[in-house]
């Protein structure tokens, strides 16, 4: 019980002070403070709360603040602090927990990174959707807006080639043929290029 | 004179919190993640045009899935707000409209800024065009990396509390 006591005692700062800031009682078991230290100079945290702390603004009863990084008198300690508003005075609690919040880093360290890889992942499968789903739209528009069409071209040209055509007009049509064919297979080639770029 | 403000700097895990506060206090920057826990709260002082001097104390949180899972203890007697997301990382800013909407409702009179981080890796008018479809107006696109923006949000920040 003994140890307990003594285990906990050293983990554990005690102050009080008026709503003003003057320190009238500190256990220093964590930091060295002075009895009329000003409180809102120790560190920010108790600056920035100043307005509240001294007219009692937005305060019930506590407040309670876990893992507070703080450094006094070049002294770093990570804490839970809790702040209580007793009459004419404020009783402030600093819990060092810093052994507990280091280990606990490094596990949030490892399980946000994992989080963080997670959703890259998940992006990159959902950027992987989105492109198939423009590929395949632009395969079928090359599909049937170029390649049907001009197979069509091509059909339609054989037809007219067995018409009653003059000869220079044969030479037109055939080249004609030629250059659709041409397109027709540059058609082709880009669709296969299309399909080759997605599955790389 | 001088007057002291809270600012908090909420916005997802991962976002840049830590870097953009890392960057306005001491101009560094560093690559690896390291996530925060709890709080961290720094102190800069500044001179407004004024000639007063303006005590910035910044909060900069853990990061939280939404803003109203943040411990309402961490945020307050805040002045000013300046929430984070990623650009490179549609999860940080698919619920921004929300997060706005619950801030401006809980936090009315806190002065409040939306910027978009890492900048440097993504071109912000890819995202643009979302972000006018939902009406969520941005006030900067930063870099925590190269600095870009970094100053003069702070900067701006700190002229809206005038005097």
């Amino acid at each position: 019980m003994n140890t307990q006591n003594t285990f906990f005692s050293k983990k554990i700062q005690e102050i009080h002070a008026k709503p003003a800031g003057e320190i009238t009682h500190s256990s220093n078991t964590l930091f060295k403070l002075d009895v009329n230290d000003n409180l809102y100079q120790l560190h920010p945290f108790f600056e920035s709360l100043q307005n509240e702390l001294e007219n009692g603004i937005g305060i019930q009863s506590s407040l309670a603040f876990p893992c507070v990084q703080l450094e006094i008198h070049k002294k770093q300690f990570i804490c839970d602090i809790t702040i209580k508003m007793e009459r004419g005075f404020l009783a402030i609690l600093f819990f060092d927990y810093s052994s507990h919040y280091e280990h606990l880093h490094e596990a949030a360290q490892e399980k946000k990174s994992a989080m963080l890889s997670e959703q890259k992942h998940e992006l990159r499968i959902k950027h992987l959707e989105e492109k198939k789903a423009y590929l395949d739209f632009m395969r079928a528009r090359i599909d049937t807006k170029m390649i049907v069409e001009m197979e069509k071209m091509v059909t339609r040209i054989q037809e007219f080639k067995k018409t009653k055509v003059s000869p220079e007009q044969q030479i037109l049509l055939q080249e004609i043929e030629e250059s659709v064919g041409h397109f027709h297979l540059k058609a082709i080639q880009i669709r296969e290029e299309l399909d080759f770029d997605f599955n790389t | 004179m001088e007057i002291t403000k809270k600012i908090v700097i909420l916005g997802q895990f991962g976002v840049g919190k830590t870097s953009i506060t890392r960057r306005y206090l001491s101009d560094i920057f560093e690559k690896d993640y390291m996530p925060t826990l709890g709080v961290q709260i720094k102190k800069k002082v500044i001179e407004l045009p004024s000639g007063n001097l303006l005590s910035m104390i910044i909060w900069d949180l853990e990061g939280f899935a939404k803003v109203a899972r943040t411990r309402a203890s961490y945020l307050l007697g805040s002045n000013g707000f300046i929430y984070v997301f990623d650009i490179t990382r549609p999860f940080t800013f698919e619920h921004l409209d929300e997060e706005i909407a619950f801030i401006k409702e809980k936090y009315p009179q806190v002065v409040f800024k939306v910027v978009g981080n890492k900048k440097d890796e993504k071109d912000p008018n890819e995202i643009q065009a979302y972000l006018d479809k939902k009406n969520i107006k941005i006030d900067a696109f930063v870099s925590a990396k190269t600095g870009e923006g970094i100053q003069k949000l702070f900067t701006d920040l700190a002229n809206t509390f005038g005097t």
